[in-house]
């Protein structure tokens, strides 16, 4: 390869294919707007972290979007039963891409305390899920915790994996 | 503070329903402090009706409304349970009702509106049909579900499980 | 009450108008099918059981102790509540005496939780009305009451902290310092609270002559808590059967006359200022003794004699892998939660599991209400209407 081939196929492509990619990755993770689904306990611990003194609004995430074709990322904050999956996932076909799901609690992650035959065993069983955020419910801190780490995945990712 | 009623066979209500309904009264008794009591099922609205509108009694408050499956523990194998309370008496009364699988019972909506969802609750959970109430349909479960979740056969974690959700529908099967 | 069927009601301009399950106006999971010619509503018919979890199934198979846990999540805004009821249920089965101090707790406990539910709901209703500050002078006062549980239970929300015949620990010195500037300076923040909206023209236009009941219609429907003493009817169990020490305490029942929205608002935030009176009673009540009764078979020994002492070895090892018997037997109890009478009738056959235990809650019953409460109004009212009513869904659907 000669030194214009490696210049225009390596140092221009890639380096401005890594230049877009973390320019779009940064616009992404800094904005997620979250279609956050109160379903139960959990809900409460979501809507406390928007509020003092925990502030989503510092990570950009506090535009809770009513509609699912203005959000980014779903919260799915509390227990799905099987009534409510249906929903989850119409809601979920709803949201344009690039959209990411964060499974808030027990409950959301793997059904927790509630194993019976009105719950669904994890909100993964009808949506791709990309962080799971364990607890009962979690504090304040553990969301932004996820948060944070969902916004680490975003800036690991390339910006064409989801369009 | 209200005075406390006389419970068991001494409850005023006791006498006054013997006297009126005679043998559907089949049995009264005492359990932590409150008098039950056990009513033929085909009175149990005219005994509802008589217990609101007596001026001695008047249970104006339909407190709770909910079945129990006591499968061969008892004669009948369901029982609905009426938890009634009159702010005249400051009382609360327990009326039961034996229920045989199949049996109707006849619906209270017309005495107390507050019956309208617990007994559409008590006919999904338990099987337990409301003759004349307005709506009868499930209310917290689904027909998927296949049966009366509160009845002791039912399994806990159910008979089906979900498979996949799409555009087109849920698709269901039976749980191994 | 008869939900009349949607097709019936429908004709040549009416249109049917589907809010929900998932809606920012409807806190909860909860669907409604409202009838509507223009603006103004002919018939609301609610579709409840999103949220259904079996809890009422999962009972009969979990140990008293373990139940506790579920019956904190049946009513998430006031835990302490639900809770409360639920082991009071169980301990009259037992035949079970509560000693003074735990008594004492679980009031101070309790009305903290009255308070919290209450600024859930504050937030959660100026929001559906358009005004959002009082959410985030509501939520920040609610920190201060989590950060207590987390002093005294280890977790803020669901803390786990009663247990059938007491509770599970003291209150710390430290702990009990922050109840008390908590009652303090808490006052002072409903009047902000208070100073956003009592007064406030669009406040009171949203919520006055709004959703208006007689006190014999919310009987009939079987309406408490706020609601019912809204409409002028000073029924509140604290009072008229008093449970856990209540008896020993002074307070008011806030009762209101017009059984509108607006009057559900006062009666709302006037309990709050009473809970704080109660808790800071409770605060001065509270005398040394001992936590739980001494039932070894129900309540299990402290740690410390369970090394030495063979007996208090299989107490723990018992209560622990099996869980205690209940005598047979049926009981029922109904305590004042925040949104009005919750009733736990509990049906016992002598084993560590409970045959039948049954939650009615208030939301189940004031929800039925919605129609009556809405037909003829428009959809606007109906958000009013339905937030000043504090539908909890986990309490409808359980």
């Amino acid at each position: 390869m000669g030194v214009e081939e490696y210049v225009a196929r390596t140092l221009i492509t890639v380096g401005l294919d890594r230049a877009v990619n973390w320019a779009i990755n940064k616009a992404r993770k800094n904005s997620l707007w979250p279609i956050g689904l109160e379903l139960a306990c959990c809900a409460l611990e979501m809507k406390a972290s928007c509020m003092p003194p925990y502030d989503l609004a510092r990570f950009g995430a506090e535009l809770f979007q009513p509609s699912p074709r203005q959000a980014d990322l779903m919260i799915v904050a509390g227990t799905v039963t099987n009534k409510m999956a249906p929903v989850v996932r119409r809601i979920y076909d709803h949201m344009a891409e690039p959209k990411w799901v964060i499974a808030m609690g027990a409950c959301a992650a793997s059904g927790g305390l509630f194993q019976s035959y009105a719950v669904l065993q994890g909100v993964d069983c009808v949506i791709p899920v990309d962080v799971y955020v364990p607890g009962c419910p979690p504090t304040p801190e553990a969301l932004i915790h996820g948060i944070l780490q969902l916004q680490k995945k975003i800036e690991e990712e390339h910006f064409s994996d989801r369009i | 503070m209200m005075m406390p009623v006389s419970q068991g066979n001494n409850h005023p209500a006791v006498h006054k329903l013997a006297r009126t309904f005679g043998r559907s009264v089949i049995e009264a008794a005492c359990s932590s402090g409150q008098t039950i009591l056990t009513i033929g099922r085909n009175d149990i609205g005219l005994v509802c009706r008589f217990l609101r509108d007596d001026h001695d009694l008047r249970y104006d408050h339909l407190s709770d409304l909910c079945g129990v499956d006591y499968q061969d523990k008892k004669p009948t194998r369901f029982e609905v349970v009426y938890q009634l309370y009159s702010s005249m008496l400051g009382d609360r009364l327990c009326i039961r009702v034996g229920v045989a699988g199949g049996d109707r019972v006849p619906t209270v909506t017309d005495v107390w509106p507050a019956a309208d969802w617990l007994e559409r609750e008590c006919w999904e959970m338990f099987g337990i049909y409301f003759d004349r109430h307005p709506d009868v349909r499930r209310l917290l479960t689904l027909d998927e579900y296949g049966g009366f979740p509160l009845r002791k056969d039912f399994p806990l974690r159910g008979t089906v499980e979900i498979v996949e959700v799409a555009e087109g529908g849920v698709t269901w099967r039976p749980r191994s | 009450m008869a939900a009349p069927v949607v097709n019936e009601v429908k004709s040549a301009g009416t249109m049917v108008l589907h809010m929900g399950p998932v809606h920012p106006g409807l806190h909860g999971i909860l669907s409604l099918d409202v009838t509507v010619a223009g603006e103004v509503v002919l018939a609301v018919r609610p579709s409840v059981g999103y949220l259904h979890r079996g809890i009422e199934k999962i009972a009969e198979n979990k140990t008293y102790t373990q139940i506790i846990m579920l019956m904190e999540r049946l009513d998430f805004t006031a835990p302490m509540i639900s809770a409360f009821g639920y082991c009071l249920a169980v301990e009259k089965l037992l035949d079970l005496e509560v000693p003074e101090r735990s008594q004492d707790i679980r009031v101070i406990m309790a009305e903290l939780s009255r308070i919290q539910s209450h600024l859930v709901w504050l937030a959660n209703y100026s929001t559906d009305l358009g005004s959002t500050t009082p959410a985030m002078f509501a939520f920040q006062q609610r920190e201060r009451i989590l950060d207590i549980w987390g002093m005294v239970a280890g977790s803020r929300m669901h803390p786990f902290y009663l247990r059938i015949g007491g509770v599970s620990r003291d209150i710390s010195n430290e702990a009990a310092e922050h109840i008390s500037e908590f009652v303090e300076t808490f006052p002072r923040r409903i009047d902000e609270c208070e100073a956003f909206l009592t007064h406030n023209q669009i406040w009171i236009g949203r919520t006055k002559g709004v959703g208006a009941v007689s006190a014999e219609e919310a009987i009939r429907h079987g309406l408490t808590g706020p609601v019912l003493r809204a409409t002028g009817v000073a029924h509140d169990l604290r009072k008229v059967h008093p449970y856990s020490g209540y008896e020993r305490y002074e307070f008011e029942v806030p009762v209101r006359r017009q059984g509108d929205a607006y009057d559900r608002y006062l009666v709302r935030i006037n309990e709050m200022r009473q809970s704080v009176g109660l808790v800071k009673q409770g605060l001065a009540a509270l005398r040394p003794g001992p936590l739980c009764a001494d039932v070894p078979q129900v309540i299990p020994p402290p740690l410390e004699r369970v090394g030495s002492d063979a007996a208090a070895l299989i107490h723990h090892f018992k209560i622990f892998s099996e869980g205690f018997s209940v005598p047979e037997g049926q009981a029922f109890i109904a305590i004042e939660s925040p949104r009005g009478e919750v009733g736990i009738f509990l049906v016992s056959d002598g084993s560590p599991r409970p045959y039948r235990l049954r939650v009615k809650t208030p939301s189940f019953m004031n929800l039925q209400a919605l129609e009556l409460l809405t037909r003829g109004k428009t959809v606007s009212d109906l958000i009013a209407i339905l937030g000043s009513l504090d539908i909890s869904m986990s309490e409808v659907d359980r």
